[in-house]
């Protein structure tokens, strides 16, 4: 089986895949938190006892981020990469089916997060408005991160796939 | 283990007793006050008005001082920043604060506080800016009051933007010989000028000066030198700080006194006008008064007991509520079920007659928490952090009840861990074999099989609401929409299960089942019965009903053709001749939409695979936190490095558990409301509200000393 694939190496496909995971993750989950956090920061500002209630929200769109390094993690896992002293042999046909398993997570983490950090703000109001209502208001912005989830479980299931097919 | 049964209550008593009544009412704290439903004007007189308006002002007064001391008070409670301060006190305490003359006295001096402390405030703003405006016009040994000029010579003082300083000295002196220009220090981006020529040629400077970019400078308000002048105004900031923070003394001092009296005395207030206010909702005649309400059928020797002072002034009856009654809701489930009860109160009670969702989704909730958390060393930490919150710090009894939710879901957690084998997610290899041993499967090597599990359940929960709606409506006569409902989805899925495990039976069970469930959800059966049509048209659409279920008959257990060209045919020859034919073919019709729209269950069930997903997100990082410590090992030598280790394994599983709790809750609980709720329950109930005082920070005991029985909302 080749080495190379469309000019790349199967290992640079398979990093450049998990590396996307982490940075589309991250990048999502920054602009989510920033924007959930001016919000919190003006309510906090005008009540510092909300302080407990809406830190949970400001956390939400954080875990896309940490979807994306559990991509990479799998990657480096499923692969051999991680820890390793020699390089591994990755077919390039392989290491392109990597980088293709770890697009759910690198494109939906990173807009789901998005959006999350613009809901949580909406929720954010109601706790402002009413404090008692800080649970109801989880839960809207968790309704859009049932897609950052599947796209983790859609990402585990190719990557688990791969490994199976091509490592034993 | 239920909606808690409720009696409507009413008490008819003279008018003249009414003050008797409602404080009785309020000491027993049981009945939530209904609006009159007899339309009867409310006995609000003016007498009650004004003592509303008096309490109104008391009220604003309270509240002031005490957020004014508030600012100046600081908690020595723990975490004081994340929990609300409460303060505890006595019933007979609470209700004996009243606005007296030292609560006045300290009013006026909160006041007085307030104002000056503003006053200072915005005082020494005012001198900040003079001395920065000054502070330019130090060095110049020139009186203010003399910056006009003298007899003879005409003086401008100002600003220009020092990029163009060079440029307007040459306008002047082009356009005035006899001009002097002093150049004295900076302003931001701009120079200050003092600009002096002779009078006769004040024309020809200030228009030169108007065409530049020089701004005019001046202090009306002072008169000595610059430089003295700043330092009047710095001795004057002196003087102020130190007023300042006397000030600040005292109302600490004030705050440290009085703050806690000024909260509760703020909230008895509030307490004792919500007292008068709830007259609003009471009826009256010329000489009586009619109170309604609602009191939990558990309660009522309670209420009973209070009201025996009044007894002979009060005739009370309780009746079960009819069936248009919404009486208030409270939840009446066993002790170890109630921290459940905070998932239905964030959801909303149920209505009267609804079913308490509580006990149904508690086991759920458990076990679903435990796989999204499912580490054993994460559970125990979670249990110990829930616990010493409870216990150890002040909190208000709704974060309690939280918190024994948290504990259940630290235990589910210890549980899933074992059967997964996660110890703080430590590698297998250091795990003790003993405690492998009750290890069921790996969810890293059996993704599928975690996957599969997660799917399941959630089978098994949307079957539980399912069934639950089924119940529900055959217990109040509606079976017929029970079948078509609920009863015909449950026998496609069992269909579909049965056909998937017995083998060489899949398309049996499949088209026999989606062929009962169309005729089912369709009401199929149900149509001839509800045509009216003359009996051989009936006749005909039986006909057709029967060949129908022979059809899917045949189609699912191989009978012959024939069977199938009898239906087709039936089937044109009732749409053309027969009305009860018709309706029966478009029954079917309407039943096969029904059964597509089923389709929305697969997402439903594919749904509960984030529980898999976030079991192995946590375990995932948690790997990645013992590795990370065993890298720091490896580069930092045995002892050094052990140190370094251990620290970086702890904060990083700590900023673990934090996200995963979050996830381990918002999603079981997302699962619950969106994909459980809405098979059965509605809800919308009203909280069970009883008459008594509705505190915030104060947290009251029923006898004096008591820690036990705290009661606020």
């Amino acid at each position: 089986m080749n080495e190379v694939f469309w000019g790349m190496s199967g290992m640079t496909w398979a990093l450049m895949g998990a590396g996307f995971a982490v940075i589309g993750g991250g990048i999502g989950s920054a602009i989510g938190i920033t924007t959930i956090s001016n919000t919190a920061s003006g309510i906090v500002t005008e009540d510092s006892e909300k302080f407990g209630r809406v830190l949970p929200l400001a956390a939400m769109p954080g875990t896309q981020g940490i979807y994306g390094l559990i991509t990479a993690i799998l990657v480096l896992q499923f692969f051999e990469i991680l820890l390793q002293e020699t390089a591994p042999t990755i077919p390039g046909e392989l290491g392109f089916k990597i980088f293709l398993s770890c697009l759910p997570v690198a494109v939906l983490c990173l807009v789901t997060a998005i959006y999350q950090g613009m809901t949580a703000v909406g929720a954010a109001g109601m706790i402002a408005r009413r404090s008692e209502d800080s649970g109801k208001a989880l839960i809207f912005p968790a309704l859009v991160e049932t897609y950052a989830v599947f796209s983790l479980i859609a990402t585990i299931l190719m990557l688990f796939s791969l490994r199976n097919m091509y490592m034993g | 283990m239920a909606v808690a049964r409720m009696l409507k209550v009413t008490a008819i008593s003279h008018a003249l007793a009414s003050e008797a009544l409602v404080d009785s009412l309020r000491k027993a704290g049981v009945l939530d006050i209904a609006q009159d439903a007899n339309e009867l004007p409310a006995p609000v007189s003016a007498d009650v008005e004004a003592r509303i308006a008096t309490l109104d002002e008391q009220i604003a007064d309270a509240q002031f001082v005490a957020e004014f001391l508030g600012r100046y008070h600081t908690s020595d409670a723990p975490f004081a920043s994340f929990i609300s301060e409460k303060f505890h006190m006595s019933e007979d305490e609470f209700y004996a604060l009243a606005p007296d003359e030292e609560f006045s006295d300290l009013y006026r001096e909160c006041v007085f506080l307030s104002d000056r402390l503003a006053s200072i405030e915005r005082h020494c703003e005012r001198l900040r800016a003079l001395i920065t405006d000054l502070r330019p016009w130090e060095p110049l040994h020139l009186q203010i009051s003399q910056w006009r000029g003298s007899e003879h010579v005409v003086l401008f003082t100002g600003t220009v933007p020092a990029s163009e300083g060079e440029a307007i000295r040459a306008r002047l002196r082009e356009a005035v010989v006899e001009v002097s220009v002093e150049e004295l220090g900076p302003v931001g981006s701009r120079s200050a000028w003092v600009v002096m020529a002779h009078r006769d040629q004040v024309d020809e400077v200030r228009s030169t000066l108007h065409l530049t970019n020089f701004t005019e400078v001046g202090f009306p308000e002072l008169s000595d030198y610059p430089a003295e002048e700043i330092s009047i105004a710095e001795e004057r900031l002196v003087e102020l700080d130190a007023e300042e923070q006397r000030m600040l003394e005292r109302a600490k001092e004030l705050s440290e006194e009085r703050h806690e009296h000024s909260v509760g005395l703020a909230e008895a207030l509030v307490s004792a006008r919500d007292i008068l206010l709830v007259r609003e909702r009471f009826g009256s005649t010329e000489r009586t008064i009619v109170i309604t309400g609602w009191v939990m059928a558990a309660r009522r020797a309670k209420l009973e007991a209070a009201l025996e002072p009044v007894r002979f002034d009060v005739d009370l009856t309780f009746e079960e509520p009819d069936p248009d009654d919404h009486p208030p809701i409270e939840l009446d489930n066993p002790k170890w079920l109630r921290p459940f009860e905070v998932l239905t109160d964030l959801y909303g009670r149920p209505q009267y007659h609804e079913v308490d969702p509580t006990p149904l989704m508690a086991g759920f909730f458990f076990i679903f928490f435990g796989m999204a958390l499912a580490d054993v060393g994460y559970g125990i930490a979670l249990m110990i952090i829930a616990q010493l919150i409870k216990r150890k710090l002040d909190v208000g009894p709704g974060v309690k009840k939280f918190m024994e939710l948290l504990t259940y879901g630290g235990a589910a957690s210890v549980l899933l861990g074992v059967v997964t084998g996660s110890y703080f997610a430590v590698s297998t290899d250091l795990v003790p074999s003993f405690l492998l041993s009750f290890k069921l499967f790996d969810p890293l090597e059996d993704i599928m099989l975690f996957l599969v599990i997660s799917i399941a359940l959630g089978v098994v929960h949307i079957l539980v609401g399912i069934v639950t709606r089924a119940v529900m409506q055959i217990k109040v006569g509606d079976w017929r929409d029970a079948v078509a409902g609920e009863i015909s989805t449950i026998v496609l899925l069992a269909a579909i299960a049965a056909g998937a495990l017995l083998t060489g039976t899949m398309s049996a069970f499949i088209i026999g089942g989606l062929g009962l469930t169309l005729l089912l959800k369709g009401r199929v059966l149900e149509v001839p019965s509800k045509v009216e049509a003359p009996a051989w048209d009936k006749a005909l659409g039986w006909a057709w009903i029967i060949s129908a279920v022979a059809f899917f008959a045949a189609a699912a257990l191989g009978g012959p053709s024939i069977v199938s060209q009898v239906f087709l045919g039936l089937t044109a020859a009732s749409m053309f001749v027969s009305k009860t034919g018709r309706k029966a073919v478009l029954a079917l019709l309407l039943g096969a939409y029904d059964t597509y729209g089923m389709s929305g269950l697969i997402s439903d069930f594919l749904s509960y695979t984030r529980l898999a997903a976030l079991g192995l997100a946590g375990m995932l990082v948690g790997q990645v936190a013992n590795q990370l410590g065993f890298i720091v090992m490896e580069l930092m030598g045995p002892v050094v490095g052990l140190v370094f280790a251990v620290l970086v394994v702890l904060i990083l599983h700590v900023i673990n558990l934090a996200i995963n709790l979050l996830g381990a809750f918002v999603h079981p609980t997302r699962l619950q409301f969106v994909e459980f709720f809405s098979k059965f329950y509605e809800g919308g109930g009203r909280n069970y509200a009883p008459l008594g005082p509705k505190t915030k920070s104060v947290v009251l005991h029923p006898r004096v000393g008591s820690q036990e029985g705290g009661k606020t909302t």
